[in-house]
């Protein structure tokens, strides 16, 4: 297992504002669709709101293409996470790979996807959650180093340019790789 | 005998690795055909770009602006342009060549159909290649036995970009080194021609291990070159399952994988 350094001089200006999510997470719990269990006890982040059960229960279909992936099969792949299922280890594989290809274009490639800018927050910092997630359970860093690439685009982390508001997927994206870093 | 006939695909026409290789391969009796040049355009700009974002623009301040001064910061070890000095190479722009009767062309796609066409008539027993992106089917298949690249990480754990970081991050400190393989549609994946091991040295640091790769590996890779060519290298393949492919890596991590390898080094 790889152990991070994670001394002062090391501090990312991802992780400068670290209080402010905490603080912003807890006043924009509505933002979070979906927070694994153990992850909530680990980081005491029991405030969030009951996971929806019936999450749990929705089937993950064949992977196809990164076009027809819709934000449901991203939350549903997160609360029935399983890398032994073929199924969903191919999703994994497959979404890390589009991203990583296309990262010079994420902008552009989600713009197609979504019109809207919150529904494109919404589904790249799912899809953030998703990596950082698959990273706690196999320490993977490939995905832990996407996760922090993608973190960077500033653009995906609030709603309005003019709004000092970020996302509360995205605190809790940035709270879960700062936990990661200094304890993995 | 007859000579050996190449073609080479190159980056940049004052390319010091792709130079070195030239002058090197025609010393070693070595017949180049023909010379490729992937064009600077602005299509060019932009698709690279949009693949590697500001490294680009920081790898063209190196290699196109500040050119031989981009060196002057490692005295204590052997850099290409010493090795160079050593070697007596003196050939700086491919198209001096020209010269010597070598066909040079300058193409805005190294896989283009004229590329291909070419290749088709030079009928070469390999092409080698010394930067210029991805190399798709058309040219692989038309080129003899094969293009011959020089992969800066070990094949087959280490596919892909920034593979010397990813080394490193993982502390594979004796897994450092890299492999001249032949190219194959997926990433790294081709046949392996031979893997070669990189020691470290005290006070190493990415910037400095990078820079002390270059001459080892245009070196080596000019001996496997011949080796194959003369029948003394034989090819291997590679199990896809047997590594993993890996991307840029992000700028933290980089961070903690020069930390590493500062502390592993300063023990020794």
């Amino acid at each position: 297992m790889v152990k991070l350094l994670y001394t002062s001089s090391m501090t990312d200006k991802l992780f400068l504002k670290i209080t402010s999510h905490r603080e912003n997470l807890k006043i924009s719990q509505g933002d979070i669709l979906y927070c694994p269990e153990t992850i909530k006890i680990k980081l005491g982040l029991n405030y969030l709101p009951q996971n929806n059960k019936t999450i749990s229960s929705i089937e993950i279909p064949k992977y196809k293409y990164f076009k027809t992936i819709i934000l449901i099969d991203i939350i549903a792949l997160r609360a029935n996470f399983d890398i032994k299922l073929e199924n969903h280890h191919y999703w994994y594989k497959k979404i890390y790979q589009f991203f990583e290809f296309h990262y010079g274009r994420i902008q552009y490639v989600l713009k197609k996807k979504y019109n809207n800018k919150i529904d494109r927050i919404l589904f790249i910092q799912n899809i953030i959650s998703l990596l950082l997630e698959y990273y706690y359970e196999t320490k993977d860093s490939r995905y832990l180093s996407l996760s922090l690439k993608l973190l960077r685009i500033h653009s995906l982390s609030k709603i309005g340019c003019f709004n000092n508001k970020f996302f509360g997927q995205y605190s809790y994206n940035i709270i879960l790789v700062h936990f990661l870093i200094k304890n993995f | 005998m007859n000579k050996k006939k190449v073609a080479i695909l190159s980056p940049n026409p004052k390319s010091l690795y792709s130079t070195s290789v030239c002058e090197l391969l025609i010393r070693n009796k070595i017949n180049i055909e023909v010379i490729f040049i992937k064009r600077f355009t602005f299509s060019r700009f932009k698709d690279e770009f949009s693949r590697d974002g500001l490294r680009l623009i920081k790898k063209i301040w190196e290699k196109l602006i500040l050119k031989e001064k981009a060196y002057n910061s490692f005295a204590n070890i052997e850099t290409i342009l010493t090795y160079r000095q050593k070697e007596n190479i003196t050939l700086n722009n491919l198209k001096e060549l020209k010269f010597k009767g070598i066909e040079v062309y300058f193409v805005e796609d190294l896989n283009s159909k004229f590329v291909e066409n070419k290749l088709k008539e030079k009928q070469v027993d390999i092409t080698v290649f010394t930067g210029g992106g991805i190399i798709r089917k058309n040219i692989i298949d038309n080129s003899g036995a094969g293009v011959i690249n020089c992969h800066m990480g070990k094949l087959p754990e280490y596919r892909g970009m920034d593979v010397l970081e990813w080394t490193l991050y993982k502390k594979d400190f004796n897994n450092l080194g890299f492999t001249v393989h032949f190219m194959k549609k997926g990433v790294d994946t081709g046949n392996i021609l031979k893997v070669f091991d990189v020691k470290l040295i005290k006070n190493e640091e990415i910037k400095s291990l990078r820079v002390r790769f270059e001459p080892i590996m245009t070196k080596n890779f000019v001996e496997t070159i011949i080796g194959f060519l003369n029948g003394e290298i034989v090819e291997n393949p590679q199990a896809e399952k047997d590594g993993k492919q890996y991307y840029i890596m992000d700028d933290y991590l980089k961070k903690v994988a020069n930390q590493y390898l500062q502390q592993h080094t300063k023990i020794k």
